[in-house]
C-alpha cells in the first residue's frame, strides 16, 4: 500500500488516513506497471524463509515509488511487471504462464480452504465451490480469517478480492485448473469429474487432491486423462512446504509442467511420482506407523517408551502410537487395508491390535480414547 | 566533554552469558579510567536482540543487579545496530545534568540457530515491507551494492579489498572476532554468495561482545579525549520508503550537523571508524562522510587511501567485518578503537597521525545513524 498526500507529495507506506504534515486526505496511488530496478538471490534461510535460494526484487513505479518483492523467479533489470505495488499479495508472474491463474477448487474442507489461501497470497483468482451457500460462506468466513493474520484490513481486502464462491459447476468453465478436494469417495469423485469434463475447456487441468485413491483409475472418470493428475496437498496446507505432483498412465507431460509450475508460482515445492498406492509421503508414513504397532504388540518395550524415542531419536514432534490417535485408528486401519489390498503385501496388513481397538471402538482422541486414554 | 574511560571484552564466539559481558566491560572501563563505580550517575545501556534472542528485557535492572547496591538511573537505548551510538549521544546530552555516566552496550549472539539468528537481526527491517518478503540484512545491503555497481562502477574486486583491509586490521588487533584468521583474496574469491552479489567474506559475522564507555563532563588526565560533536539522526526503516538507495540521507544529515558541531570540514578528519556491517556499507559510508564525491569511494580504496598507512585510515579496529559486531556494543566498540588511536596505545596498528577521529553508527538500513567526532588535546 502506498498512499501520497495530493498537497505537499509525501509519500506513505501504511494504512494511514491524512497527512500529518497538511492533514489532507491521502490517496492511494494507482495500480500501474513497476519497472525491476534491482534483484538479488538469497541463499540464507530465516525462521519465515526457510526455502532457499529465493529472489528479491527491487521494483520501481511510475511514480517513481520503491518497493520490495520476494519472488521465486529470477528477473532482470528493466523487466516490466503489472499490477499493484508495494506488498506480496499481488505477484502478476505465476509460473512459467507469466499470468494471474484462475483456480478452482471444489470442496470446503479444511484443506480447500487451505489451498484457496495460498492462491489468494500469491495473487490468483480462486472459484471455490461447493453444494450449499451455507458452506461456502462458512469457508469464506474461515478463509478470510486466516488471510487477516500479519495483515490490515486494508490489504486483507486486496488479497479477499481475489476470492468468489458458486455452487454451479458452470463457473469454472474458464478455469486454467480445477482442484477437487471432496470426500474420498469413489462415487462422489466419479460425478465430479463428469461434469467437470464437461464444462471446463479443453485447456483447465483438472487435478484430484486424493490420498487414497488411484490416479489412473480416477483419469477414467474424464475425458482427457492427459490434462489430469494428482496433487496431494497436506495438512495445514498453508504450513507445509511439499506437493505431490502424481502422474496417471495418461498424465502427459506438458501437463506435470503445468502444474510443478503453478506449484512453485503458489511457493510449494513440487515433487513428481509416478502414480503408486498412497503415493510416497503416506505410504512411507503407514509402513513406519503399522511397524511402532508390532513392536508393541511383541512387547519389545511400551507405548510410552516406543513414542518417546521417535520424538528424541527422529526428532518427530508426535510419537507413532500418538499419531495414530490424532489420525483415528480406524482411519489408520483404513488406510492400511487399502494398501494391503492394492499392493498385495503382506507388510502393510495392519497390525492385529490396531484392528483389535478400532473394533473395540477405541478410535483415538476423537472419542477419548485409542492407544493412549485422553482427558475429556 | 571528554571520554574517560573505555573498556571492551574480547568479541567473538565468547563462553560468557549476557551479564558477565557487560560486567567484564565495566569494569575495565572503570579500571581504564581510574574511577569507581561510585562516580557514575546514570548508565546508557544499549542491547539489540536480548529480548528476541534470549527472552531476557528489562535490561537497564539486570545491570542495576550486577552493581549491587546502586540504585542510580539506567536506561536502555535500542536503534537496531547503532543502539550503542544513540546511547553515547543521549549520554553526552545527559552530561547538562550528571557529571559522569557511562554507556554501556552488549550483545550476545552466539548460541542460538542461525535461522533463528537471521531472522532476529531481521526484526529490525520493517515487518511488513521488509520481513514479510524475505529482505534480510544481507539482501537489503545486496541491492545496495547492485545500485552501487550499476550506478558508479564499483565492482565484487572492490568490496574483496575492503574485506582484506579489515582482516589484515584485525590480525593487529587482539581483541578483534578474527584476530587470529589470516585471510587472503584466495578465501574471500571462494567463499559462499550470501546473497548476491555479497560474499560471506563481504559480511561481518555473528559476534559476542560488550563495550563500555565512561563520559565525563570534565577532563580528568591527558588520557582523556574531547568530544567535539555528537550527531544523531533518523531516516526510513526500508529501503523501499526511499526514492534513492546508494546513500543514507540519515548518515549525510548526522555528518553534516556533526562537522558543524566542530567546527570543521571532512578533510580534518584523520581517522575514522565506520559501520561495514557489509562491505558496501563502509563505500557508501566514506560518502555519506562525505571523504570523497559520490560514487568515487572505490578509487579511494583502490589506492590504498583508507589503510593504516593511508591518508586517511578506516576500521583501523578490523571495522564490524573483522574486528566483529555484537550488535548493541558495536557502536561502543568504535569510540574504544577510536580513543586508543588517539591515546597513541593502539601498538602495531597505532596510526602515526591520529589527532582527530571520527565514528559512525548505523542502524538497519540507515533507519539510524550516529556520528560522533573526538580529539586528542
Amino acid at each position: 500500500m502506498i498512499k501520497t498526500c495530493g498537497s505537499c507529495k509525501r509519500v506513505y507506506y501504511y494504512d494511514v488516513a491524512e497527512c500529518i504534515f497538511c492533514d489532507k486526505e491521502l490517496k492511494g496511488s494507482s495500480s500501474g506497471s513497476s519497472i525491476v530496478k534491482g534483484f538479488t538471490e538469497v541463499n540464507v534461510p530465516s525462521l519465515e524463509h526457510e526455502t532457499v535460494p529465493y529472489n528479491v526484487m527491487l521494483l520501481q513505479d511510475n511514480d517513481g515509488n520503491l518497493s520490495l518483492r520476494k519472488s521465486s523467479e529470477s528477473h532482470i533489470i528493466g523487466e516490466r511487471m503489472t499490477g499493484k505495488e508495494g506488498k506480496n499479495e499481488r505477484p502478476e508472474k505465476a509460473g512459467a504462464a507469466g499470468r494471474i491463474i484462475t483456480a478452482g477448487i471444489i470442496g470446503t474442507g479444511v484443506m480447500s480452504e487451505g489451498i484457496a489461501q495460498i492462491f489468494l497470497e500469491r495473487g490468483m483468482k480462486v472459484i471455490l465451490v461447493s453444494r450449499t451457500e451455507e458452506r461456502l460462506k462458512a469457508a469464506r468466513e474461515e478463509i478470510e480469517d486466516a488471510l487477516l493474520k500479519g495483515r490490515t484490513i486494508e490489504q486483507q481486502k486486496i488479497v479477499i478480492a481475489g476470492l468468489s464462491t458458486t455452487t454451479r459447476y458452470e463457473d469454472l468453465a474458464a478455469a486454467d485448473i480445477v482442484i477437487e478436494s471432496i470426500i474420498e469417495d469413489l462415487a462422489a469423485k466419479r460425478e465430479c469429474f463428469a461434469k467437470l469434463s464437461e464444462i471446463c475447456s479443453p485447456k483447465t487441468l483438472i487435478v484430484t487432491n486424493t490420498s487414497s485413491l488411484s490416479i489412473t483409475e480416477l483419469s477414467k472418470f474424464v475425458t482427457r486423462p492427459e490434462r489430469f493428475a494428482g496433487m496431494h496437498f497436506f495438512n495445514p496446507v498453508p504450513k507445509m512446504a511439499l506437493v505431490e505432483v502424481v502422474k496417471g498412465l495418461k498424465t502427459a507431460e506438458d501437463a506435470i509442467k503445468e502444474i510443478v509450475s503453478i506449484s512453485k508460482a503458489i511457493g510449494k515445492t513440487p515433487v513428481v511420482l509416478n502414480d503408486t498406492p498412497a503415493f510416497i509421503v503416506n505410504r512411507v508414513m503407514a509402513a513406519y506407523l503399522n511397524e511402532a504397532v508390532l513392536l508393541l504388540e511383541k512387547g519389545v518395550a511400551s507405548k510410552e517408551d516406543i513414542d518417546a524415542s521417535v520424538r528424541m531419536g527422529l526428532n518427530h514432534p508426535l510419537g507413532p502410537l500418538s499419531l495414530i490417535d490424532l489420525i483415528g485408528v480406524d482411519v489408520f486401519v483404513e488406510i492400511m487395508n487399502n494398501l494391503h489390498r492394492q499392493t498385495g503385501e503382506e507388510k502393510y496388513r495392519p497390525a492385529a491390535l490396531a484392528q483389535e481397538l478400532a473394533k473395540k471402538g477405541k478410535l483415538g482422541r476423537k472419542n477419548g480414547e485409542g492407544f493412549f486414554v485422553y482427558a475429556k | 566533554m571528554y571520554i574517560t574511560g573505555i573498556g571492551k571484552t574480547k568479541f567473538g564466539i565468547l563462553r560468557q552469558g549476557l551479564p558477565e559481558l557487560c560486567y567484564e566491560a565495566m569494569q575495565k572501563a572503570l579500571k581504564d579510567a581510574n574511577a569507581s563505580i561510585e562516580d557514575i550517575e546514570a548508565i546508557f545501556v544499549s542491547n539489540f536482540l536480548a529480548g528476541s534472542a534470549q527472552s531476557q528485557l528489562h535490561i537497564n535492572s539486570l545491570i542495576a543487579s550486577l552493581l549491587p547496591g546502586i540504585d542510580i538511573p539506567i536506561i536502555r537505548i535500542e536503534t537496531a545496530c547503532a543502539s550503542s551510538g544513540a546511547a553515547l549521544h543521549q549520554a553526552i546530552i545527559s552530561l547538562s545534568k550528571y557529571k559522569n555516566v557511562m554507556v554501556l552496550g552488549a550483545e550476545k549472539m552466539s548460541g542460538v540457530g542461525m535461522k533463528e539468528m537471521t531472522s532476529c537481526i531481521a526484526e529490525a527491517g520493517d515487518r511488513m515491507l521488509d520481513q514479510k518478503e524475505g529482505v534480510i540484512f544481507p539482501a537489503s545491503y545486496a541491492l545496495i551494492a547492485q545500485q552501487h555497481m550499476l550506478r558508479y562502477g564499483t565492482t565484487v574486486d572492490d568490496l574483496a579489498l575492503i574485506s582484506l583491509k579489515a582482516h589484515k586490521n584485525a590480525n593487529l588487533n587482539e581483541l578483534a572476532h578474527f584476530a587470529y584468521k589470516t585471510v587472503t583474496r584466495d578465501m574471500i574469491n571462494n567463499s559462499p554468495i550470501v546473497s548476491t552479489p555479497l560474499r560471506l567474506f563481504d559480511c561481518s559475522p555473528i559476534s559476542d561482545g560488550a563495550a563500555a564507555l565512561i563520559i565525563s563532563r570534565e577532563k580528568k588526565d591527558g588520557r582523556s579525549i574531547k568530544i567535539l560533536a555528537s550527531a544523531l539522526r533518523t531516516g526510513t526503516i526500508s529501503l523501499a520508503q526511499r526514492k534513492d538507495i546508494t546513500s543514507f540521507p540519515a548518515a549525510k544529515a548526522a555528518a553534516e550537523e556533526a562537522y558543524a558541531q566542530a567546527g570543521m570540514t571532512p578533510d580534518k578528519i584523520d581517522i575514522a571508524e565506520v559501520h561495514d556491517c557489509f562491505t558496501i556499507a563502509e563505500l557508501v559510508a566514506i560518502e555519506d562522510l562525505g571523504f570523497c564525491a559520490l560514487g568515487e569511494s572505490k578509487g579511494w580504496i583502490r589506492q590504498g587511501k583508507t589503510s593504516l598507512t593511508g591518508q586517511l585510515p578506516i576500521n583501523t579496529g578490523g571495522g564490524l567485518k573483522a574486528n566483529g559486531h555484537p550488535i548493541g556494543a558495536t557502536g561502543a566498540s568504535q569510540v574504544c578503537e577510536i580513543v586508543t588511536q588517539l591515546r597513541r596505545e593502539a601498538g602495531a596498528r597505532q596510526v602515526k597521525k591520529a589527532d582527530i577521529g571520527l565514528t559512525h553508527n548505523v542502524g538497519g538500513v540507515g533507519g539510524t545513524v550516529a556520528v560522533h567526532i573526538f580529539r586528542r588535546e
